[in-house]
């Protein structure tokens, strides 16, 4: 194991990507903080945070990690994303940052890594995201809607009876007057043709995917 | 059918050469199932999991070309003429299609572990069984019926028997009776309340009683001689309910779609019971009116689809049944189109909660699991394509279920198996020169590898150090074994063609052991999360029992080795087969028994794994073969 002395940004990156690789939470912890407390900056150390759970994903889809591998290493990531987070001044220039995006797993469903990459990445664009977790009631997701302002909703589903959740998270929308969200769906689930079918906004295949769709339709609508 | 322009929908499926003639926009999955030839689609006619996939060899232009998602799942084989069956829908015409044998489900692949017929048990039949002689009637037309019920209650008074009760069904046979001569009758009473049968004979040494295990991937049938107690015939065949998904949660949201799909569900289970009951009866010399008890023991799903239940609670986080009845349900035979007596009652086991049923409260009673009283830990694991798991100490008594999958039953796996004939079962390679050395079951030419086997295999390449605990083949190692397969990653071959039954090299690949590996996660994290929510060190385990899937082969070093069971001494292990069969088995030659799992269902505590905030990390953790 390599000693925890600062050597240079080189070596703490590479570090920071054998941690990240092998999905060491605390390890990535302790590396972040030296990189603080020698110098550099938060926002250069979440970009390259960033950047490993797009790579992570990247081989995840290509079948080159299993999925256990592919949860412990975006779950670090994300955790100490988290710890970074407070002193992130995202400097992303565009209307972006005003944009609020609500992100959720439907009700009945357990199943959030997807959602979490998703966040990850708005995040990272310094779009304000609302995660609701999992196991997520389409009344709540209403509400938070209404709390925030929201402008655009997410929705995740990997298990097939759960998508009744969605169907019904339509008609409550409906109910509501936010018919005009600009609603986007993904999942192992979900399928182009059933978004088109209930009537969501969009259908993502990927969390990457999401997050492209998102970015810009923000950026396009802001 | 024809419609009204006299135009119709024909399906021709070779090699079998069945026709049938369906109306139009019925996909071909269910056209070729109709034709009775058991098809399958383990994604639940989704159209991703390829497994339907069939040739059209003639009437291609009768039916749409694919859709691009269908030539995503296909990946090539659409340019050879191939579709998936679930995404045709037939129009007018005749189509000819030829579909692979290894699409159809085999009923008779299964084995029963002989083990089972160990029974001690002193038999409390419920039923009584008086043959006695009716005379002939004498007299004028004016005695009737109501004469010769009366002299059977006299007959009946004259054993001692209080009952004087005719149920609806032994009073229609009462009318069937009058002899000519002299002749012999056996009244059925239960528990001398009512009779409940007359037949023809003495049939006093027929009491059947009959055993029902409904698993997710199989149902076996136990048939019992209730006066002796002891097993006369059992017969196994795979769940029919699988053509409309593998797993339960693909067949819940199959029911879910439609009320009617809970009754195919619930026929499919039917049909199969009493096909399995003529032959457990066949075998036996029997006959089927003779069963007068059954019991039923299966996950709260399999009960819930059983009774025709709508099972949508089962399928929504927190995921609990409609009824964690701690209670046995009866239900009588009539009121459920099984052929056996129409008096015959069914009790249906008592459940846990969550997915731990009836046949986790079986398979404690069976092993005696709830007589643990001292102070050490007791550890229950009955795996299958459901793995429940039981942790007893003086202070906690709780049980959990784990999706386990049905990879160690063969299932997703390239050359995965049942226990069968030819199945290979222990693996040895040398560390050295890779060789293999195998063994099969009967000793015949290798056609695949079973459960065990894929244990073996996964941890002897483990021990020689060719795969990497993450599961995969660790890179740079030259062998004429390993070889690299572009849909499945790297695989290993066991035996070479030559040497098997089926014309191909038998592998296990990274996809394979991708598998296995999250099979073993599910049920090691259920094992782990128990533990530590009980607070129980794994040293003060004094007793870990497997039951389940994997028989007398089992090597537990083997299993511990890849961490599929805790790290337990292996003296404390012990291995005791089907359990749950055995529970109900038990439950029927001894009515006390009941009483006994009624009180295991109250007593045991279910822990819902979904809920716990840990339960990603902890499988993701116990996926690595390491841990």
């Amino acid at each position: 194991m390599v000693p925890l002395t600062f050597t240079g940004k080189d070596d703490l990156f590479k570090a920071i990507f054998e941690a990240a690789n092998e999905g060491r939470r605390a390890r990535l912890g302790e590396l972040v903080e030296l990189g603080l407390t020698n110098g550099l900056e938060s926002f250069e150390l979440a970009d390259f945070l960033v950047l490993q759970a797009l790579r992570i994903c990247d081989t995840f889809n290509r079948s080159e990690i299993y999925f256990n591998e592919f949860y412990l290493s975006i779950d670090s990531i994300d955790k100490v994303l988290q710890m970074l987070r407070p002193d992130l001044a995202f400097t992303t220039s565009s209307q972006l940052t005003k944009s609020t995006v609500v992100l959720g797993t439907i009700q009945g469903d357990v199943h959030e890594m997807g959602k979490t990459v998703l966040r990850i990445l708005l995040e990272k664009e310094g779009i304000q995201v609302v995660d609701l977790g999992a196991n997520v009631k389409p009344e709540a997701f209403i509400k938070a809607i209404q709390k925030h302002g929201a402008r655009v909703l997410g929705v995740s589903c990997l298990l097939s009876p759960a998508m009744i959740g969605m169907i019904q998270l339509k008609k409550r929308m409906q109910e509501a007057n936010l018919e005009y969200i600009w609603t986007i769906i993904g999942g192992k689930a979900t399928s182009r043709n059933f978004a088109v079918n209930v009537g969501f906004s969009e259908w993502a295949s990927t969390a990457v995917q999401g997050a492209k769709l998102i970015i810009s339709y923000l950026g396009v609508k802001g | 059918m024809i419609d009204r322009n006299g135009l119709s929908c024909k399906v021709t499926v070779l090699p079998y050469g069945v026709e049938i003639v369906v109306p139009p926009q019925t996909n071909l999955a269910e056209a070729i199932r109709k034709t009775g030839l058991p098809f399958m689609a383990p994604c639940g006619e989704k159209g991703t999991c390829g497994k339907c996939k069939v040739l059209v060899l003639s009437g291609k232009d009768t039916i749409l070309p694919p859709s691009s998602e269908e030539i995503a799942v296909l990946n090539g084989l659409e340019l050879k003429g191939y579709r998936l069956a679930c995404r045709v829908h037939l129009r007018i015409g005749h189509v000819k299609v030829a579909i692979q044998q290894e699409t159809l489900l085999n009923s008779d692949q299964y084995q029963l572990q002989n083990s089972f017929l160990d029974l001690t048990l002193k038999p409390e039949p419920q039923i009584i069984k008086i043959p006695c002689t009716l005379p002939v009637v004498s007299g004028d037309q004016g005695e009737g019926y109501r004469d010769r019920l009366s002299q059977l209650l006299q007959c009946l008074n004259h054993k001692g028997n209080r009952g004087s009760k005719f149920n609806l069904q032994a009073l229609k046979q009462i009318g069937k009776l009058f002899p000519v001569d002299e002749h012999v009758i056996t009244l059925v009473s239960r528990s001398h309340n009512a009779i409940i049968a007359i037949e023809e004979g003495d049939t006093g040494q027929e009491v059947l009683g009959l055993g029902i295990d409904l698993g997710t991937t199989k149902i076996a049938l136990y048939l019992i001689d209730l006066l002796t107690g002891s097993l006369l015939s059992s017969a196994s065949t795979v769940n029919p309910q699988i053509q409309y998904g593998e797993d339960l949660m693909t067949r819940l949201s199959y029911c879910l779609a439609s009320q009617e799909n809970i009754v195919y569900l619930q026929k499919a289970v039917f049909n199969a019971i009493n096909s399995l009951i003529s032959r457990v009866c066949d075998k036996a010399g029997r006959k089927q009116e003779h069963i007068y008890d059954l019991s039923v023991v299966g996950n709260p799903c399999m009960i819930e689809l059983f009774l025709g239940i709508t099972p949508q609670s089962l399928a929504f986080a927190p995921f609990l049944p409609v009824d964690c009845h701690s209670r046995t349900i009866e239900v009588s035979g009539f009121e459920i189109s099984l052929f056996v007596n129409s008096s015959a009652e069914v009790y249906v086991l008592p459940a846990i909660g969550g997915f731990v049923g009836a046949d986790n409260v079986a398979a404690q009673l069976s092993t005696g699991f709830h007589r643990q009283v001292s102070k050490g830990a007791w550890l229950l694991m009955d795996i299958g394509t459901n793995t429940e798991i039981v942790l007893k100490t003086p202070h906690v008594w709780l049980a959990c279920s784990c999706a386990s999958g049905s990879a160690f039953e063969g299932m997703h796996i390239k050359h995965g198996q049942k226990a069968v004939i030819g199945a290979i079962n222990k693996v040895l390679i040398n560390d050295v020169t890779y060789e293999v050395v195998y063994q099969t079951i009967g000793g015949e030419k290798p056609c695949g590898i079973c459960g065990t086997g894929l244990i073996d295999t996964l941890a002897e390449l483990l021990r020689i150090g060719i795969i990497e605990p993450t599961g995969r083949f660790k890179k740079g190692i030259i062998s004429k074994r390993l070889r690299s397969n572009p849909e499945s990653g790297t695989e290993f071959v066991l035996c070479w063609q030559e040497e098997t039954e089926i014309e191909q090299d038998v592998v296990i690949s990274e996809k394979d052991i991708y598998e296995l590996l999250q099979a073993k996660a599910a049920i090691r994290t259920g094992c782990e999360m128990l533990l530590k929510v009980a607070g129980v060190n794994i040293n003060e385990i004094e007793e870990l029992v497997i039951a389940g899937a994997f028989g007398e082969y089992l090597d537990a070093i083997n299993a511990i080795r890849i961490g599929l069971l805790p790290k337990v001494p292996i003296d404390r292990i012990r291995i005791v087969g089907n359990a749950a069969g055995r529970g109900a088995v038990m439950v029927l030659v001894a009515q006390s028994y009941s009483r006994l799992a009624e009180e295991i269902a109250l007593q045991t505590t279910h822990y819902n794994l979904s809920r716990d905030d840990n339960f990603m990390s902890e499988y993701s953790r116990y996926m690595f073969l390491n841990t």
